[in-house]
């Protein structure tokens, strides 16, 4: 009887020791596909300036054991981290209608370390951290100093950026935080030159639509760089006709672009770049 | 050469009864009915979600059926040894030209035949539940004449979500976790008698493989060492535990991260060589054991 027990404690106690190197290699691929990749998409990117608000990411199961409650932890790492990650986010609609903005925090930085590959958590905690909490602020006449609300709005700006940069750093492919950082600079900071620089990435992504190549130039325009805005926008015009683009819509707002830049650079008509 | 041609028909013929059983049974009834519902149920709860509604959609359907999956697997292949005991219908079984080996991989075999006609099943239901979705998202919109540059990359990425071929990857890879968790019952059930300790000690097992990982990262955290007993412990647990926290990718494939099928393979390659050892081992032991 013994015997049977025997061979089979060898077999697992021998698969134990040879399957540790084969976890080890899908472990290596699976952190990979959960956490994003140090790739040279990131070396490119803007640097964006250091500030008191930027977090260093704890572990998940610190964040969970200190955030989330038992069931949901148990659900979370039982499995289903996807799913759990969605009723965070149901925490973090709550704490939004309800304005309680560092509850809003902290459960959108739970669904991002719970899925950090998933784009929209990071576009949308950045979102609700850099326009509404900041808006709120801004509007919040409870506080009557005028100089410690626009402290308070440009700090959750700061929280805002911060956490979107954090984002693209794991998520460097995506257009669309490129995108959402380029707004935040452009509409929250008013900062256009940085707008284009994020803008200007983001085009270089494959699968970004056509309106983010004429945004870049448009926020150089927006910045008062017309030089190089005229120069960007004749290029785009040139690339999408040897590409064929068959889009009118764009090849019209590039036109009307390069258009204007002329306008501003007051550049004669008959040395336009249509006359030519 | 003939003799294990004899012995794959004997086990085929065995798994093809274990099979027959099980889809006959009431209770497998209910809790498929109960899949179903939370898979249709599914779509009503994604109106719980204001934002991303594709994601909710698709995690809660995932969540369904694992669940379901889990249920099945883990009461089936409790019973599946401890039931032909109580019964002594074992007893007829392997008065036959059996060997006990034979019976165990019969049995496992027609556990996997069911548990793939459960997954089939409820796949498709989702992939309806998906088809459906996209008509309630998209029906009206793409009616519409001169779409813009927003209306139309909505539609888009909608569209590449719902339709997203990597879920194929998603269900194979939940349906090997299913499969893991059916061989380590099986295991149990020749070492153990009763149902309701091998269902507890395989759902353990589970969590402990689930979790296993968030542990390590937990206590290699400077700021909170590991005691002794806690190394030990894990050290164990990383020989004997399955690593199911490899199977977490489906969250990833899901939420519309590409995994190349080198990666599924690979975890497939795994969870078939733990399903080898698992049966290979319980044979041994059923084999040595006075029934």
């Amino acid at each position: 009887m013994i015997r049977g027990y025997l061979y089979a404690a060898l077999i697992i106690l021998g698969w134990g020791a040879v399957k540790t190197s084969c976890e080890q290699n899908i472990d290596a691929d699976v952190k990979l596909i959960k956490y994003g990749e140090s790739s040279d998409l990131i070396r490119d990117l803007p640097a964006i300036p250091q500030t008191q608000h930027s977090d260093k990411p704890t572990t998940l199961a610190r964040a969970v054991r200190d955030n989330v409650g038992q069931s949901l932890a148990i659900v979370a790492l039982g499995g289903f981290r996807g799913l759990a990650a969605n009723f965070v986010w149901l925490n973090v609609h709550q704490a939004w209608t309800d304005r309680d903005w560092v509850r809003l925090r902290t459960q959108a930085e739970i669904a991002v370390q719970l899925q950090p590959r998933s784009e929209f958590y990071w576009e949308n905690g950045a979102w609700h951290m850099a326009w509404n909490a900041s808006t709120y602020w801004e509007r919040n006449m409870d506080e009557s100093n005028p100089s410690r609300r626009d402290i308070e709005a440009h700090r959750w700006i700061e929280i805002g950026r911060d956490f979107l940069d954090r984002g693209i750093k794991i998520n460097p492919q995506s257009y669309t935080l490129l995108v959402r950082m380029g707004d935040l600079y452009a509409n929250r900071l008013a900062e256009y030159h940085q707008a284009y620089l994020w803008y200007a990435e983001a085009a270089k992504r494959p699968d970004a639509p056509l309106y983010v190549s004429r945004l870049t130039g448009h926020w150089l325009m927006k910045a008062g760089e017309y030089d190089e805005a005229y120069k960007y926008f004749i290029d785009l015009g040139k690339k999408a006709i040897a590409t064929h683009e068959t889009n009118q819509t764009h090849l019209y707002l590039i036109q009307k672009n390069i258009q204007e830049c002329e306008k501003q650079l007051h550049i004669p008509p008959e040395k336009s770049f249509f006359t030519k | 050469m003939n003799a294990i041609f004899e012995s794959c028909l004997r086990i085929y013929a065995i798994g093809r009864n274990t099979f027959i059983e099980a889809i006959r049974q009431k209770v497998l009834h209910v809790l498929v009915v109960f899949g179903l519902v939370l898979i249709l149920g599914s779509d009503f709860f994604t109106q719980l979600a204001v934002d991303d509604q594709v994601k909710f959609l698709k995690d809660l359907g995932h969540a369904a059926i694992s669940w379901t999956g889990l249920i099945i697997a883990l009461m089936g292949a409790a019973q599946l040894i401890p039931a032909e005991i109580e019964r002594r219908t074992i007893y007829t079984i392997l008065s036959k030209p059996i060997r006990p080996g034979e019976f165990i991989f019969g049995k496992f075999l027609g556990l996997c035949f069911l548990l793939t006609l459960i997954v089939g099943i409820m796949s498709l239901i989702f992939w309806g539940v998906l088809i459906y979705e996209e008509h309630q998202l998209l029906g009206d919109l793409v009616k519409q004449p001169n779409l813009n540059d927003f209306q139309l990359q909505f539609i888009d990425h909608t569209r590449a979500a719902l339709r997203d071929p990597h879920m194929i990857q998603a269900i194979i890879l939940l349906w090997a976790r299913l499969i893991v968790v059916a061989a380590i019952s099986v295991f149990l059930s020749t070492v153990a008698t009763s149902t309701t300790f091998i269902i507890s000690l395989t759902m353990l097992i589970y969590l402990i493989g689930c979790m296993r990982e968030t542990a390590s990262t937990f206590w290699s955290d400077p700021s909170t060492p590991a005691p002794l007993w806690a190394s030990v412990i894990l050290s164990v647990a990383s020989i004997i535990v399955p690593d199911f926290n490899v199977y977490s990718i489906i969250d990833e494939i899901l939420a519309g991260n590409p995994v190349l099928w080198k990666q599924t393979l690979n975890i497939l390659g795994y969870s078939l060589a733990y399903v080898t050892v698992l049966i290979v081992s319980a044979s041994f032991i059923f084999d040595s054991r006075e029934l």
